[in-house]
């Protein structure tokens, strides 16, 4: 009954009044700006990240999972009323949520939106805690060499889901790598790549990188396609929230699967919680009965989609909390805000602050509770701020950017290194290649340089010893398989009609 | 006769190819070392002769294979935001939040169109107070507010 004591400690951790108005600001200010179209969880984080620095570690990184799952329900608000998904992994919902939404139905769409997500979100919570102890105690035997096949997979894995061509995800992977190891070399103290520049010398930092690729690319291409939006107001026809039986029966299915595959899809490094939407939809369509009435306001649509995010984003904590590897870039932010508070993540965590694993992970399923109480009776606010033209709201984002970044350690380097970085984001829009392969490189180069290193060191230059632990081989020869799989035409097409529909 | 058929890809292969030459070309005096021992220069080398290859497989296909072409850049949007973040980070550290969030609001805006100048004068000026109000007042993060 270890579990129930692990998460009667949780509850006591993140019942504390104290706790609980930090889980409240964070799930509302994520919401607020999920709201938002054109700013993803990972700008929301790094944006909101000055705010948590005042705060207890405990209280910082709860309020951050606030941040993070609120920014995903607020997309799917946006999604449906308003046809605009305020994150990526709310696109799906555009589809026939906004369908439900012009037929009247908004009401019944944000609330099977609300209790699909809330259900898949405690379920989830549910695995993270029951698979985090065991994880813990197995990863307690990785040495370097599981360290380093565990990464290889991520990244493996992060191609085989990417969109588009998977040689482009391979280029922009070891794109990513390589700007990861530029800086001063721990081992021999020698300099690389940084061509004389002393701000070099410490490496590229992630947040600024992160918020340029992604917030400035953004906003940029925003305001290229104009502002010329859809400005059609749904919101005065919210009346009766209230789902029908026949909704009910037909979305509860439609929640249960898209659940239980957000949640093995949020585990794996690489897959984001957009991944877990989409295949959530291709699944229900594929499985109806009738797939003509996707898209014109199926509520499976909404239901299967708006679950498995929600999963998805709450199990992708899983190699964050016990591993101490990030398996997508909001996860690698949540590292570095762990960093910043004095907290070395991995592993050892569970053990030696038993109190601040536990009270994260039930902080979640509060979190969630409370979205499902307050968001429904707030959505009329929330579709308010929508009304404020895009002209006002981007200079006011760029500057929340900007003072998000200086802030991290006061250095107007970094501010420069997000300006340049945007650039490099709005480049890779140009020519076709995504960026989130290549900020899971960068994350995860230096840790696998290291982890390599040391392993080679142990096994005196073999690379055959690699192999000859069972976890490496399992690991190691999962990666083969993968890249085998994509490379022989058949399943790469099957893969690509998955990713596309 | 040699043709791009998806300059795209095209593009993307020649940068993939040029990231990882230049950075070959860049470590070309450090210590590669040996597996067991690896210097500075092993593993940034196996990435960088990664690179070029995939980039040239990438520029290779592009010949054969037609794909998107490129699309125009709007450089006004791309010139004025990467611009305006970089000036805040320029006036940031001598003249204090309150005119570095004035000096990104004023470029910034002038990436969208039809936005008056007085709107972008009072919108520098609100932003310019909010954020001293609630990053310098409120949460008390430790930064210069004031030219002064």
């Amino acid at each position: 009954m270890d579990l129930l004591a692990n998460l009667a400690l949780g509850a006591s951790v993140a019942l504390s009044g104290e706790n609980l108005l930090y889980c409240l600001i964070g799930s509302l200010l994520g919401t607020l700006i999920g709201v938002l179209p054109g700013v993803g969880p990972v700008a929301t984080i790094a944006m909101l990240l000055p705010i948590t620095f005042t705060l207890q570690p405990i209280g910082a990184l709860i309020m951050l999972a606030g941040i993070y799952y609120g920014a995903q329900y607020g997309g799917s608000t946006t999604a449906i009323l308003v046809n605009l998904p305020g994150e990526a992994s709310s696109i799906v919902t555009c589809l026939d949520g906004h369908a439900m939404a012009r037929q009247g139905r908004a009401g019944p769409a944000l609330a099977i939106a609300a209790i699909g997500s809330f259900m898949a979100g405690c379920f989830a919570t549910l695995v993270v805690a029951v698979v985090s102890a065991p994880l813990v105690s197995l990863a307690r035997a990785f040495g370097p060499a599981e360290y380093f096949a565990l990464m290889t997979l991520g990244l493996v894995l992060s191609v085989v889901l990417a969109r588009g061509s998977p040689l482009k995800a391979i280029g922009m992977i070891l794109f990513g790598v390589l700007l990861s190891l530029i800086g001063t070399d721990v081992h021999t103290g020698a300099e690389r790549l940084t061509f004389g520049v002393k701000a070099l010398a410490g490496g590229f930092d992630f947040v600024p990188l992160a918020m340029g690729v992604f917030g400035l690319s953004e906003i940029i291409s925003n305001l290229e396609k104009g502002e010329g939006r859809p400005q059609e107001r749904l919101a005065d026809k919210v009346h009766g929230l209230m789902p029908t039986m026949a909704d009910l029966k037909a979305s509860t299915p439609a929640i249960i699967r898209g659940t239980l595959l957000g949640t093995v899809l949020g585990v794996l490094p690489g897959a984001s919680s957009m991944i877990a939407s989409f295949a959530s939809y291709t699944l229900e369509k594929k499985i109806a009965k009738d797939p003509s009435r996707f898209g014109r306001g199926a509520i499976e649509g909404v239901a299967g989609p708006e679950s498995a995010n929600n999963a998805g984003a709450q199990t992708s904590f899983i190699p964050m909390l016990t591993l101490g590897i990030p398996s997508n870039s909001v996860m690698a932010l949540m590292i570095g805000a762990m960093m910043i508070q004095g907290i070395v993540p991995g592993p050892q965590v569970m053990e030696k602050q038993p109190a601040l694993f536990w009270g994260v992970i039930v902080s979640m399923w509060v979190g969630n509770a409370m979205l499902v109480i307050i968001n429904l009776p707030l959505i009329g606010v929330w579709v308010r701020l929508l009304d404020v033209p895009y002209r006002l709201l981007f200079p006011a984002i760029l500057l929340l950017c900007a003072i998000g970044v200086y802030s991290l350690n006061n250095e107007p380097s970094q501010v420069l290194l997000t300006a340049a970085a945007g650039l490099l984001g709005y480049f890779f829009l140009k020519i076709g290649c995504e960026p989130a392969p290549f900020l899971l490189g960068f994350v995860l180069g230096d840790m696998m340089e290291e982890n390599l290193r040391r392993a080679m060191q142990i096994s005196r230059g073999d690379p055959v010893a690699m192999v000859s632990s069972p976890i490496c081989a399992v690991l190691l020869g999962a990666s083969a398989l993968l890249i085998l799989s994509m490379i022989l035409p058949r399943i790469a097409r099957g893969r690509e009609r998955l990713v596309e529909d | 006769m040699v043709q791009i058929r998806s300059p795209q890809d095209f593009v993307a292969g020649l940068f993939f190819l040029g990231a990882g030459a230049f950075a070959l070309y860049g470590m070309a005096d450090l210590r590669m070392g040996t597996a067991m021992r690896m210097g500075p220069a092993y593993i940034p080398s196996l990435i960088s002769w990664g690179l070029v290859a995939t980039g040239a497989v990438i520029a290779a296909r592009a010949l054969v294979i037609s794909g998107p072409r490129l699309e125009r850049w709007a450089f006004t949007p791309l010139l004025l935001i990467c611009g305006g973040t970089a000036a805040f980070g320029l006036v940031m550290p001598q003249l204090g939040l309150f005119l570095a969030s004035v000096a990104i609001t004023l470029v910034v805006s002038f990436g969208s169109r039809g936005m008056p100048l007085r709107q972008v004068a009072i919108l520098s000026l609100v932003l310019g107070g909010a954020a001293v109000a609630l990053f310098g007042g409120l949460l008390g993060l430790p930064m210069r507010l004031w030219p002064w």
